[in-house]
């Protein structure tokens, strides 16, 4: 579903190619990689978003809360006339519970598969930084979800690995259903 | 063959499948006719229409090379024709093979495997020919025969799948209207921040003239362009917000239009379905060997959803085979009774509003309440008494898991398939009732929607949320009134009858406001023959609406539907009736002193989803009885048939909690009991017996052998296993 996004499939596909290419000449000159992401905020922490993950963002979305569903799910909110999932970003990765606002910033993940958001608490904005500077996560600190964890930016930011995200069987709610 | 002509013949063989399935019809209809009538030119019509449909049908089958079928209707063709001729009788008997024959046809068409030899054995037992193949047929047809039995102009045939991308996209097109409409008040907030502008200008022009010569001369004249730029921008925003509030109440009558016409093609006659209920309640009779007069069908012309339609055949069926072999009584009994002898069963259809009833009623001699009641107790379900109403004791019938088709039949005469049709109807978000007057006959009215495109809902709010329940489970809306506490839970009284009370907030695990639960309005569902009372804030409205899944990653979450979007785009969630009053049950009581009940749903951190439940059960319907009480209640459930299985799964499965039969074969309760206290791993486990022994002895004995509690079947009770269970993890 890309209706609500901004770009068409192919638009994006242009753009990446853009970003690749710019990406690439940037590594020639500087012989340094790259990289773009939306950081956002999840309560105190900073965590990064690949662009190209990140279909749009939207600020001051209401949500309706869903009863009987695990914390890690906001809501659904209407973007753009479709029922878009909330997943909250804080409470996927575990962070104590944040204060709920009455609207939330959601970013909605380009993929194709299914229409889903992440609610993080602000938007801190779009950074770049060359993937040598990408500091591997230290074993002994204990991240409660390792797996979604692609780095640690210079500015402590935390780069997710937002496929690792979506294809955790952890987050289908109702994996086994009731069968009558 | 090359892939184009194997695609060709693929195309072909598809057409042949239609056009075999309306010779088919045709068949059909004209037998069952012919069963009836005496008359003699009717006769000789039907006869020839029935020829002239098997004739066609061989010779389709001939031009796809699907000789079983050319074979069959072959036969079909050479009986009748001998019939026309008045060489053969077409008896019950003779019509019991024809049907069969064309029920072998279906089959063959559906792809299923059919014994072509005794079919044709029986054939040939009334004239039927072998085959075709070779020998031509003696019958020469003349061209009118030929003509195709159905007519085919200003008709076509479009596949469902079709209908259901269009019935898709029509619900997208109402969202698009939303999203519209957004854009619409997008608008106006640009054109009111427009407003400001002259007040702007104003401000600049007092200002300018305090700015030095030449300067504010030229900051007067850019400023005066820009101001006349900022004018036109205004003038063009006004001209745009006029053409797109016109088109948005263009696109908005279009695309209700649509969704209605669309809503209409997907709608089909009850009528479309009458052959197949004729042929069941002829077949049933017949096997039977009752007498039963031909289904009475008013109402046919009424229009449901195909998709509605297709739901509750199966349930149709059932139900009428039901009336037939356990409703009417045989001749002599009828007779006996001062009925006529010819049983009748009828189905009447009413429409009212968005809500269809159909109703099969039968005068045979009613539901054998006595049974049922005895069955129900025996089966260690719910015990009634003698002052329990028809409705209660009926309604134990569509109870599913609890009572199983074999053993209310065997017993209560009735109940094959019923809680398949309780199933079915609360799929379809309807309900079910039942009458039964003992000696007279007994009706089951279903309560259904007309289509499942759109649903009407009532909006109510518990705090500052809003919950859609589907309007069709929705029995009545109460004031706050008189209820009373049986054993910790909240009742009140509905037509004369006690019904569980509880709080919505509770069931779904929300806070409420500061509100009274004595100050709440009460909605009623009611589903099927099951009601519960919720206790809501308030009733906001009843509006249509299209449901929505909620996302492809919550798959199943209990007490809700999916997710609608109200008329100011606000997404708001649809809860199931039918689990909402499973939920009700888990909730152990409503405390009046307290909001924050415990939520029953899969909120809390450690929700009972990570708990998994072993459930002891020789008997598969007390097994499937706590396997969906535990489930419903969110756990996670394994079984195992007796104490040995329950050793081998206990030793597979991380169990939380084992919930076991006493008697059983190979390792009784007793025994899986004390091995488990006496084993290192599973010293702690929580075991609760469930048994049908209330004894002292067997209450001492299960406990001296280590069990934690100790639940006696005949008062087998939801809430207090439940209560048990929540108390022991």
């Amino acid at each position: 579903m890309s209706i609500y996004q901004r770009f068409s499939a192919q638009e994006l596909d242009i753009l990446r190619s853009r970003a690749q290419s710019a990406a690439r000449s940037a590594q020639e000159d500087e012989s340094k990689d790259l990289l773009t992401a939306l950081v956002v905020m999840a309560g105190q922490e900073g965590y990064a978003l690949p662009i190209e993950a990140v279909a749009n963002v939207y600020e001051g979305v209401s949500i309706t809360p869903i009863p009987c569903v695990p914390p890690f799910v906001s809501g659904v909110a209407n973007i753009r006339g479709h029922i878009i999932l909330a997943l909250d970003l804080a409470a996927l990765l575990g962070i104590p519970d944040q204060a709920k606002p009455e609207t939330a910033t959601l970013t909605v993940l380009a993929n194709s598969e299914f229409a889903v958001a992440l609610q993080v608490s602000s938007i801190r904005g779009i950074e770049s930084f060359s993937a040598s500077d990408l500091a591997a996560v230290p074993a002994n600190i204990g991240l409660a979800h390792s797996a979604y964890v692609g780095g640690i930016l210079p500015d402590g930011a935390v780069l997710l690995n937002v496929d690792a995200i979506l294809s955790d069987p952890k987050l289908i709610v109702g994996a086994d259903p009731i069968s009558p | 063959m090359t892939p184009q002509q194997d695609d060709l013949f693929q195309d072909l063989l598809h057409t042949f499948q239609f056009e075999a399935a309306d010779h088919l019809e045709v068949l059909n209809k004209a037998l069952l006719r012919l069963e009836r009538t005496t008359d003699k030119k009717q006769r000789d019509d039907l006869l020839q229409e029935a020829f002239r449909a098997a004739h066609n049908l061989k010779g389709a089958a001939r031009i796809v090379n699907v000789h079983d079928i050319e074979g069959l209707a072959h036969a079909l063709e050479s009986v009748l024709h001998q019939a026309q001729l008045g060489r053969a009788e077409l008896d019950p008997a003779a019509c019991d093979v024809l049907y069969a024959t064309l029920d072998a046809v279906k089959h063959l068409l559906n792809g299923q495997d059919v014994t072509l030899e005794s079919v044709h054995a029986k054939l040939a037992a009334i004239g039927g020919e072998a085959s075709s193949a070779e020998s031509q047929i003696a019958v020469q047809l003349p061209m009118s025969i030929l003509e195709p039995t159905v007519p085919s102009d200003d008709m076509i045939r479009v596949a469902v799948s079709k209908l259901d991308n269009l019935t898709a996209q029509s619900s997208e097109l109402a969202i698009s209207k939303i999203s519209a409409a957004q854009h619409l008040s997008d608008i106006e907030g640009i054109r009111r921040q427009l407003v400001d502008l002259p007040g702007t200008w104003r401000e600049i022009k007092a200002l300018l003239p305090r700015v030095n010569g030449a300067v504010g001369q030229q900051l007067l004249d850019v400023l005066t362009r820009q101001q006349e730029q900022l004018q036109t921008l205004a003038r063009d925003i006004d001209l745009l917000h006029q053409s797109i509030n016109r088109d948005n109440v263009y696109l908005g009558i279009v695309a209700n239009r649509i969704q209605s016409e669309v809503r209409r093609v997907r709608m089909v006659p009850f009528q479309t379905m009458v052959l197949t209920l004729e042929r069941v309640v002829r077949d049933a009779a017949r096997s039977e060997e009752k007498q039963v007069a031909p289904l009475t069908v008013e109402g046919s012309e009424i229009e449901l959803d195909k998709k509605v339609l297709e739901a509750l055949k199966d349930s149709l069926i059932h139900l009428l085979r039901n009336a037939v072999s356990h409703g009417i009584e045989n001749t002599t009994a009828r007779l006996a009774a001062g009925k006529p002898a010819e049983g009748h069963i009828t189905i009447t259809i009413q429409q009212h509003g968005s809500e269809a009833s159909i109703v099969i009623g039968d005068d045979g001699h009613g539901f054998d309440l006595d049974a049922l009641r005895q069955k129900s107790a025996s089966n260690g379900g719910e015990v009634l008494d003698e002052h329990a109403n028809v409705d209660e004791i009926i309604g134990l019938a569509f109870l599913p898991g609890l009572t199983t088709a074999n053993s209310v039949t065997a017993i209560a005469g009735r109940g094959v398939g019923l809680d398949v049709v309780h199933q079915c109807v609360e799929a379809l978000h309807g309900r079910i009732v039942v009458d039964s007057v003992a000696g007279q006959g007994a009706s089951i009215q279903l309560l259904v929607p007309v289509s499942l495109a759109m649903t009407r809902g009532l909006l109510v709010r518990i705090g500052t949320e809003r919950y859609m329940l589907p309007l069709l489970s929705v029995e009545k809306i109460l004031e706050p009134g008189h209820s009373f506490t049986v054993e910790g839970k909240r009742m009140i009284t509905i037509d004369e009858k006690p019904c569980l009370l509880v709080s919505l907030a509770a069931v779904l695990g929300r806070s409420t406001g500061n509100i009274e639960p004595g100050e709440m309005l009460t909605v009623v569902l009611r589903v099927a023959e099951q009601r519960v009372a919720l206790l809501v804030e308030d009733v906001l409205t009843d509006q249509e609406f299209a449901v929505k899944p909620l996302s492809k990653l919550l798959r199943q979450v209990p007490n809700v539907t999916g997710a609608a979007l109200l008329g100011n785009g606000q997404p708001v969630i649809v809860l199931n009736a039918a689990d909402l009053i499973r939920s009700a049950r888990g909730v152990p009581r409503i405390d009046s002193s307290t909001n924050d009940q415990k939520p029953n749903g899969q909120s809390s951190k450690h929700g009972p989803q990570d708990t998994c439940i072993l459930v002891v059960d020789d008997s598969i319907t007390t097994r499937t009885l706590e396997k969906n009480i535990l489930q419903a209640s969110g756990y996670t459930v394994i079984t195992a048939i007796d104490g040995k299985e329950a050793l081998q799964q206990l030793h597979e499965h991380k169990v939380a909690l084992v919930v076991s039969d006493v008697q059983m074969p190979n390792m009784d309760g007793f025994a899986l009991t004390r091995y488990l206290r006496d084993s290192s791993d599973y010293a702690h486990l929580p075991v609760i017996l469930v048994t049908s022994v209330d004894s002292r002895d067997g209450r001492e004995q299960g406990l001296l052998a280590g069990a934690n509690a100790y639940i006696v079947k005949r008062g087998f009770d939801q809430a207090e296993l439940l209560s048990i269970i929540g108390k022991l993890l």
